[in-house]
């Protein structure tokens, strides 16, 4: 019991260390529960809607699947359900909207009983009358539309209206991306609509005939086993696209976010952790050291050796516990906004917005248990003590081998301070090399973090400055004459300059690495479209060399320039070999390029456009033209790109500042807590240095230029460590943001900024060491035998 | 006869009313009552008195380091009592030089260096190799304190208090923690540089035998001088009884 007061009067004397280590572990089980409950709970929402709501486990398209086919699928082994949807583009005009507004309009079948495929969420009136439609949550908002309004919606050049009777979501789309071209989900420009397939059926002009089929599988098969017989029923009506639901576009995003975020949440809370028992352990260390009399007091007492360890050990679970407490507790403050913040992009329903009791205590475990650990090893001289040697003072430092003996320049430059300074770091190794990566880590996160948001901009501003100067592209349903494209664009009003590309999805491979990309024939000289990469280089597609690969596709196949690779024709399966005449990085566009005529010519196809890109002075009338020209399928205006980005950017926004700050307190706690350990045991060269006449400064100065040249180090060290964090943050973001990354350099400032960030930490620290030795009591410190 | 002696000499440093009292809780414990005495130029004082007299604690406050509760400590003419930290450190660095009891090398310092630790501060520094040559450690100079035997260690530290080459050198019980011949090394030494360099030299010590070698002794009492004696003929360390 007595040691047990022992203990809290000890820690209270080293408090500030104690919370900073508390902060650190704190840090970390706060990700650990936030954001594992985020994931745990987005994932549980997920998985329970998918299986109440019955989502498909086969999702087909094609152009036209005559309904008496259907039975043909029904048929094949393994498949246990059929649904046969019709499913439309509208597009929304919303006057005063300079956006284009796109409603997926998916047919429901009021016919059949029970719980369907697919089967949505419906909140409202049932589908009765004549093209009554239901709504999806998030576009009915924003767009303050309620059930009972009227909804004008433009299908194939028709002005259809609409009776809102009832909102529905759907388990496709809880991710709710219209295309992978996107990269958010953009509630506002893209809705999902239900409507009576007999009304729908009626508004294409198509009875009886679908476009989008899903199945679920009987128990025990698989996808492979059916997706053979599916292709070869649907390949003669135009078949586009055959996947199952692990590869559906909605579920494959919400999968990669809780990977992504239960990896996050998994390494950070070690990271913080660690550095908190690494922390933990020197400062015991030391305790130990100066507790060594006491030590062996207690053992020519009787007390065990168990039980001082246990003693000592109490410091590092009382440390771990607490801060797995604070940790769980901020976790508990927050996690409703952080699935606050999800719901902005997940719809999904009862999503769990608190942290698991269990997560809890596990955040709280694995707290207590590094707390613990750092304590346990920082403790175990203690016990090897005997009680005789613990009441002799320990012997003093022994000095291996001079490394100022090797460094005979540095020496000469060096007053005999300066070597106090060396010789310090070469006394403390590992706590100097901890320290060294401390820095290292923050260094590195300041440097990828503080320029994320600006180089993110750039990026956006390089793709629709240089690349794409378009100021709209038009995608056409079926291509067309390459002459007759431009030519029809630029008699549309306010048209000014129109080119034309087109563009093929392939399949490449290289050995047996393979890989799809879209491939982009383009003409020489094209001024709408310029291939530039990162550097602002630009590349033109020369006709008898080859395709130009983006650099991500060219890792996917490990290519070089020069590589002979085989290209898989769309149009007849052939294989070609092509080589690859460059690879460029690109950041936001993951095109293969190839000359507009070679494409033709590898092909042997006609030469035909798929999408014409213009520039206008009239976007309205553009827009109010493309429901007229029903070849027109999307049209995507480079203006509203670029500002929906910068709004995901913007909410990314807090996160990274959580980034900085929490990199900036590693780098605090770890320089605070190692210069207050030094301290304590310089105390003593201290205090003899005052005592010579040395002023205060001059003693900092000694403390802290060892800090500084760790500082350095740790610096140099972030620069290549900072690169691959940023590319570790790319292949995360290429994940979650459909190939979308960020330019491989940080630029010069960030390094600087880095720099100066871990600065202020030092000079946060070099304070205090200030106040510490001002307070030095030189009469005391030097009254104590060592 | 001793006024004469004295009233010849110039006066260093002068002690007046010096108190000193710690406050612990409730209760005072008074470590100096009222000290009065005179330090002078190029004297060698030794400093007797029983363990807790006081002895320490006005030796710390003489090297500046320490401050009285009360009194006057005027050094040359001036009053250094109520100096603030700045220039108490200046007094320090530029006339006074300490040697203690256990050596308080620098451990990451070779004897060298540890030596011209002290002698970068100062710009009449004695040299550092002749310094290693007087302390018989020429050939040892690159050698850390851990690597070095007590006495050696304290004949670093004293030529590392004389490097600055200070008005006044000032020992607390520098022979107390070495066994005698050892002992008598440090007193050469110390006596060396009192004659060589007509520097003041105090010293502390409850070792009654020291006192032979000093000009003058201070006996303290329960924080009090108790006597003061003057010696017509000091004797030489080495005839110094243990
Ligand atoms: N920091 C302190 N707190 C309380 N009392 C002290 C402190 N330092 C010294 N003393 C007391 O002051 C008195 C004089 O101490 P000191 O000068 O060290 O004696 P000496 O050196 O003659 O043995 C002693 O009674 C001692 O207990
Ligand atoms: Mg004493």
């Amino acid at each position: 019991m007595i040691l047990f007061l022992k203990a809290i009067r000890s820690i209270w004397r080293h408090k500030w260390a104690y919370v900073s280590c508390i902060m650190l572990i704190a840090a970390g089980i706060f990700m650990y529960t936030a954001m594992g409950a985020a994931a745990g709970a987005l994932d549980a929402a997920a998985q329970k809607y998918y299986k109440n709501n019955r989502l498909a486990d086969v999702f087909a398209t094609a152009v036209n699947v005559p309904g008496s086919e259907l039975s043909a699928l029904e048929r094949i082994d393994g498949i246990n359900e059929l649904q046969a949807r019709l499913t439309c583009e509208a597009r929304v005009p919303v006057s005063g909207n300079s956006k284009i507004i796109w409603l997926r309009l998916i047919s429901f079948d009021t016919d059949y009983e029970g719980v369907s495929l697919n089967y949505p969420d419906i909140n409202g009136l049932p589908l009765e009358k004549q093209n009554d439609i239901w709504l999806n949550h998030q576009f009915a908002e924003i767009h303050n539309l309620q059930i009972g309004d009227k909804l004008s919606v433009i299908i194939d050049g028709r002005f259809v209206e609409l009776n809102i009777v009832g909102l529905a979501n759907s388990p496709e789309y809880v991710y709710a991306l219209r295309d992978a071209t996107e990269i958010y989900p953009d509630r506002e420009t893209f809705g999902i609509g239900y409507i009576n397939i007999r009304d729908l059926a009626q508004l294409l002009n198509s009875p009886n005939m679908y476009n989008d089929l899903s199945f679920s599988l009987e128990n025990g098969f698989t996808f492979d086993e059916v997706k053979q017989q599916i292709e070869t029923v649907l390949e003669p009506f135009g078949m586009t696209g055959l996947y199952e639901a692990a590869d559906q576009m909605s579920y494959t995003m919400v999968d990669a976010e809780v990977t992504n975020v239960k990896a996050m949440s998994g390494t950070m809370p070690l990271l913080f952790s660690g550095i908190a028992a690494i922390v933990l352990f020197m400062m015991l260390k030391r305790i130990i050291e100066q507790e060594r009399t006491q030590i062996g007091t207690l053992k020519t007492f009787g007390y065990t050796n168990r039980e001082i360890l246990l003693h000592y050990i109490l410091y590092g679970l009382f440390t771990g516990l607490i801060g797995g407490i604070v940790g769980v507790g901020l976790g508990n403050l927050s996690v409703e906004y952080i699935i606050r913040l999800y719901t902005e992009f997940f719809t999904l329903p009862d999503i769990s917005n608190t942290i698991p009791p269990q997560l809890a205590l596990q955040g709280i475990a694995i707290a207590t248990i590094s707390g613990i650990i750092g304590a346990y090893f920082g403790a175990r001289p203690a016990v090897k003590l005997n009680p005789a040697e613990a009441m002799r003072p320990p012997s003093p430092p022994e000095i291996k081998g001079d490394i100022l003996k090797y460094l005979p320049f540095v020496r000469v430059l060096l007053t005999s301070r300066g070597s106090m300074s060396i010789r310090n770091i070469q006394r403390t190794k590992a706590r100097s090399l901890f320290i060294a990566v401390g820095i290292m880590f923050s260094f590195g996160i300041l440097a990828v973090m503080s320029p994320l948001m600006i180089m993110m901009t750039d990026i956006i501003m390089a793709k629709y400055q240089y690349i794409e100067v378009f100021d709209a592209k038009l995608s056409l349903k079926q291509p067309v004459a390459a002459a007759d494209a431009a030519a029809q664009a630029m008699k549309l009003s306010g048209v000014t300059m129109a080119e034309f590309v087109r563009e093929t999805p392939v399949e490449l491979r290289n050995g047996n690495l393979k890989t799809g990309t879209v491939l982009m024939g383009i003409k020489p000289g094209s001024y709408l479209y310029n291939i530039y990469d990162d550097d602002k280089k630009i590349y033109l597609p020369v006709p008898d060399k080859g395709i130009i690969l983006n650099s991500f596709t060219a890792d996917d196949l490990n290519a070089r320039p020069g590589s002979k690779v085989m290209l898989t024709s769309p149009f007849d399966d052939e294989e070609i070999p092509i080589y690859v005449q460059d690879i460029i990085h690109q950041n936001m566009t993951s095109y293969a390029y190839i000359d507009y005529d070679l494409l033709h010519e590898i092909f042997n196809q006609p030469k035909l456009a798929t999408a014409v890109m213009v520039m206008t002075n009239d976007m309205e009338s553009l827009k109010s033209k493309l429901d007229e020209t029903k070849n027109v399928s999307t049209i995507t205006d480079t203006y509203t790109s670029a500002e929906n980005f910068m709004e995901m950017m913007n909410s990314y926004s807090s996160m990274l500042w959580i980034m900085l700050i929490l990199g900036s307190a590693i780098a605090f706690a770890i320089i605070y807590n190692s210069s207050t350990i030094s301290l304590s045991e310089k105390k003593r060269e201290y205090a003899t240095l005052r005592v010579l006449g040395l002023h205060i400064k001059e003693v900092c100065e000694i403390s802290n230029f060892e800090y500084w040249l760790l500082y350095a180090l740790g610096c140099l060290l972030g620069v290549p460590f900072a690169n691959l964090l940023l590319s570790g943050l790319n292949t995360m973001l290429a994940q979650e943001m459909n190939g979308l990354s960020i330019p491989a350099r940080i630029p010069l400032w960030a390094f600087g900024a880095a720099a100066a960030g871990c600065m202020a930490a030092m000079i946060l620290s070099n304070l205090s060491s200030k106040k510490t030795i001002g307070k030095l009591d030189m009469v005391d410190v030097l009254k104590e035998r060592e | 006869m001793k006024d004469a002696l004295n009233s010849q000499r110039e006066v260093i440093l002068s002690i007046e009313d010096i108190t000193k009292e710690y406050h612990m809780g409730e209760i005072i414990v008074q470590a100096l009552r009222g000290v009065n005495f005179k330090i002078y130029q190029g004297e060698f004082l030794v400093i007797l008195g029983p363990s807790g007299s006081g002895k320490s604690t006005v030796l710390n406050i003489i090297g500046g380091i320490d401050q009285p509760t009360a009194g006057k400590i005027i050094y040359k003419g001036k009053d250094i009592s109520g100096l603030k930290e700045k220039d108490l450190t200046k007094y320090r660095r530029s006339s006074v030089g300490f040697v203690f009891q256990f050596y308080n090398l620098i451990p990451n310092l070779t004897a060298k260096e540890n030596i011209q630790l002290a002698s970068e501060l100062s710009s009449n520094a004695l040299s550092v190799s002749d310094l290693l040559e007087t302390i018989g450690l020429a050939d040892r100079g690159g050698h850390f304190p851990s690597q070095m035997s007590g006495g050696q260690q304290q004949r670093v530290a004293i030529a590392r208090a004389v490097a600055k080459n200070p008005e006044i050198l000032l020992c607390d019980e520098p022979t107390g923690a070495l066994d005698f011949s050892t002992g008598i090394q440090v007193l050469k030494l110390l006596k060396e540089f009192n004659k060589k360099y007509k520097r003041t030299v105090a010293i502390i010590t409850h070792n009654a035998g020291i006192s032979e070698m000093a000009d003058r002794v201070l006996y303290f009492k329960d924080g009090l001088v108790d006597l003061v004696t003057v010696n017509d003929n000091p004797v030489d360390p080495e005839e110094v009884r243990w």
